[in-house]
């Protein structure tokens, strides 16, 4: 149970404080309501190029990193196909320092030309590290176009491909922080050794006085039905065959998502979990296997990913797979396997809860889908699953002509 | 009116310190080592024994032993330990590294009286199956084949190499036809000996206050048939003096790759040393922060990487300095010569004050921060058991921190930010000439 309260500034910013006095530290959550999904398709990758530029100084200060390490702070930042979100940890003693940068870089940037061209080579080489230099960095390059074929899902959040990035321009940038960064559009949530009077006296006061606006409309185009099965084969000098399946599936706030995400556990969560123990132990068909979800705010994937033994057919394992999925839409998982997954569902939100910057994230994150107390909501929701919910889960979303199968052959 | 150009007054950094652990010395010689804290209903309970890559008298067998633990007792299944463990929603593992083992469980403080029999049948009863050891050893294999496709990898195994020597410890490389070779029968000697319960260090932490009695009652007695305790081997050095014959090449040719993994390093002196806490925030000056001089120059000045890293790596029997980064395919040799430029900077100038004290509050602010759960207080605590540290280290790292001046900083930039001292090794798409 996670304890907070909330309050709107005038120009739209919504603020969350979650009391902790058991630490010394605060944290200073700042999500944006802008992901890779908003981008426009021939300028994929810019949402997280923006990110980076978000450090190279803001109107009023020069340096973003260099005065929050002063106070003994430091923070980072993540984007995602749905936000982008920035977050800082500081002795609470020290939290209105978090305030002046925050409020700084929302209110306007430097947009500094040498900023930008540094930036867009830092990033190429994080396209290179994190996707193109490592075996299997390419998958979710080739499976995210074969799922979606109509929602901006269809791109990584690293972008399409490495020009897209290379050929950003400060035009882009400026408009893409008008239409994005803005009170209106963004969540800020403080935790930590703080009091609720005294954030909301900081929060006036450095969130306050910038401008309000429109808060920005989405319309995304909704990812047609799939009607038949996608495959695709590719191949790569890796050591082992790779397997990818990707079944669509409802979105986070969806009254069915529990049940899939319990579906998604007892296929593939560890090493009890279907899959592994049917096709990694008893036929040894595979390296290693497993199921996930993206859990994504538009209706997302559920990703059965294995890697195969060597010596092994890519038609055999797949077929292996597919009989297994098979089971959950002919019969009810047995009880005491749902009574499993949901112990390791209610497991993993205790110690989610352990971290403060988590705490304030999900706090965050639940406000973005419209209310903060589903943070509270979610052991309720796994609990209430019932084994016909997950047969039912099954029968709508593990078919076949709902999946795109990807082949990655070693060669 | 509001002026945003001018940062809020600095305040103070409270002073914060390491909670004291309960140590309980048991029965069967065990330590058991208790901080409790009620915060979350959680606890995680590790079983640590001398039985790493240093106490192998095979290359393997350490990790292999490990993992073996988890597939299979006397009276379980491997199945029945993974199903028993995820209905209770736990996580339970056993790793090896250079110089310990780790049993490792987690789990809500509700179901440890449930677990603690099953952690005490796979860590005194492993049965080593033969198909469960066949498969196990088939799956390691393969993956070092996935990561040896990583030039990051790769780079890292040759320095390691170059630094201790091929046939130490801490520099062997995986042999997947040593680790094929290896037999159940030597995993359960190995077990026998260097999982004795009177050489454990067992850590207890979370919500544990009425647990503790349990735990120290399931770890107390030894079991029937008693243990063979063989003498911990003296703390020979890891390295060894290397002959010209078997030095390996510091160029890691990988065709094709679109970055270059680049590792510097050399040998450093321990945590026990006087310098320690000093050296700690040179290191961190150097490439230890997001505003070190190595982020500035290649990532921030030339966007040469996305990022780029200096730390200590202590170990129990060696310590080092560690370099990496993963930089544009061809800018390797020039990122070492930059690298190689920010020593002698270090060396030449004193560090400003500003910086220096930016640095100083970093590194206390994130010591604080570092301390904010039970389990990561815990592992701060295991480093003082460990690596033999006084009972003060914290505070003295804290206090030395505070006092630490530019000049000693630089004299020590002279005596070990020394680049003819470094070992390099760059993994990537071009030959470049060897050092």
């Amino acid at each position: 149970m996670i304890s907070f309260q909330e309050f709107t500034l005038d120009n739209g910013l919504r603020c969350i404080v979650h009391e902790d006095f058991s630490t010394p530290m605060a944290v200073l959550n700042v999500m944006y309501d802008v992901g890779s999904r908003d981008e426009d398709a021939e300028h994929t990758g810019f949402a997280h190029l923006f990110e980076h530029l978000m450090f190279s100084g803001s109107v009023n200060i020069p340096s973003y990193d260099e005065p929050l390490q002063r106070v003994g702070g430091e923070n980072n930042a993540f984007t995602s196909s749905d936000v982008t979100n920035y977050y800082l940890s500081l002795p609470a003693a020290n939290l209105e320092t978090g305030f002046w940068l925050e409020s700084d870089r929302m209110l306007n940037l430097a947009f500094s030309e040498n900023g930008l061209e540094v930036q867009r080579k830092v990033v190429v080489e994080e396209f290179k590290q994190s996707y193109l230099n490592q075996p299997y960095g390419d998958v979710w390059l080739k499976l995210k176009p074969l799922a979606y074929q109509t929602h901006p899902y269809q791109w990584n959040t690293i972008g399409k491909e490495i020009s897209h990035i290379e050929n950003a321009v400060m035009d882009d940038v400026r408009g893409f922080f008008r239409k994005h960064y803005a009170p209106q559009n963004a969540i800020l949530v403080v935790a930590g050794a703080v009091s609720e009077a005294e954030v909301r006296r900081l929060a006036e006061k450095w969130f306050g006085p910038i401008p309000g606006g429109p808060a920005y409309q989405r319309q995304l185009p909704t990812e047609p039905a799939q009607q038949e099965p996608r495959h695709l084969r590719t191949s790569a000098p890796v050591p082992l065959s790779a397997l990818y399946k990707a079944y669509h599936m409802p979105a986070r706030s969806d009254e069915g998502y529990h049940a899939v995400d319990l579906l998604s556990d007892v296929l593939g969560r560890g090493k009890s979990a279907r899959l592994h123990q049917r096709l990694v132990k008893e036929l040894a068909l595979f390296n290693n296997i497993s199921a996930s979800l993206t859990g994504s705010l538009d209706p997302g994937l559920l990703v059965i990913s294995g890697k195969l033994n060597a010596g092994v057919a890519l038609e055999a394992a797949d077929a292996a797979v597919e009989a297994i999925v098979a089971e959950f839409t002919a019969q009810d998982v047995d009880a005491q396997e749902l009574e499993k997954v949901k112990n390791q569902a209610e497991s993993s939100l205790v110690f989610g809860e352990i971290d403060l910057l988590n705490r304030a994230l999900n706090l965050a994150y639940s406000k973005l889908q419209g209310d903060a107390h589903l943070v509270n909501d979610e052991s309720r929701r796994i609990q209430a699953v019932t084994v016909a919910d997950v047969r039912t889960a099954a029968e709508s979303i593990l078919r076949p002509e709902n999946c795109s199968t990807l082949y990655y052959e070693a060669v | 009116m509001l002026d945003r150009t001018v940062a809020p007054p600095v305040q103070p950094l409270a002073r914060v310190t390491l909670p004291a652990a309960e140590v309980l010395s048991l029965p069967s010689g065990a330590r058991l080592h208790v901080l409790a804290n009620n915060a979350q209903p959680v606890v995680r309970l590790q079983l640590v024994f001398r039985a790493g890559k240093t106490a192998e008298p095979r290359p393997g067998l350490a990790s292999l032993t490990a993992r073996m633990l988890l597939e299979g007792t006397t009276t379980r299944t491997a199945r029945q330990i993974a199903d028993e463990v995820a209905f209770y929603g736990a996580s339970l593992e056993c790793d090896a590294g250079f110089d310990r083992s780790t049993l490792t469980l987690y789990c809500l403080t509700r179901h440890l009286p449930a677990l603690l029999p099953l952690v005490s049948d796979v860590l005194t009863n492993p049965a080593f199956p033969e198909a469960e050891l066949e498969q196990l050893k088939t799956r390691t294999i393969q993956n070092v084949r996935v990561e040896r496709q990583k030039t990051s990898f790769l780079a890292s195994e040759r320095f390691n190499e170059l630094l201790f020597g091929s046939h130490t410890p801490y520099g062997q490389p995986f042999d997947s036809d040593a680790y094929q070779a290896l037999t159940a029968a030597e995993a359960q000697q190995f077990h026998h000996t260097a999982y004795a319960l009177s050489n454990a260090e067992i850590f207890l932490c979370g919500d544990v206050a009425a647990e503790q009695a349990l735990v120290a009652h399931a770890f107390s007695v030894v079991p029937a048939g008693g243990e063979t305790v063989v003498p911990v081997p003296a703390a020979s050095a890891a390295t060894e003096a290397e002959t010209a014959v078997d030095v390996p090449s510091n160029r890691v040719v990988v065709a094709g790759s679109l970055q270059a993994s680049v590792r510097m390093g050399r040998d450093w002196p321990a945590p026990t040393h006087p310098d320690t806490h000093r050296l700690k925030l040179l290191v961190n000056v150097f490439g230890g922060y997001f505003g070190s001089r190595l982020m500035r120059n290649i990532r921030e000045d030339k966007g040469l990487t996305y990022g780029i890293y200096a730390s200590v790596a202590p170990r129990e029997r060696s310590t080092n300095l560690i370099i990496g980064t993963d930089v544009k395919g061809e800018s390797a040799d020039f990122t070492v010569r930059e690298i190689e430029m920010e020593m002698r900077r270090l060396q030449e100038e004193l560090i400003p004050a500003d910086e220096l004290e930016t640095v100083k509050n970093y590194l206390l602010g994130k010591f604080a921060n570092e301390l904010s759960t039970v389990f990561e207080q815990c592992d701060k605590y295991k480093t003082l058991v460990f690596m033999n540290l006084p009972s003060d280290y914290y505070t003295e790292f804290v206090q030395q921190t505070e006092a630490a001046d530019a000049e000693t900083l630089q004299k020590l930039a002279q005596q070990y930010l020394t680049p003819a001292a470094m070992k390099v090794v760059i993994a990537g798409p071009v030959e470049g000439p060897a050092d």
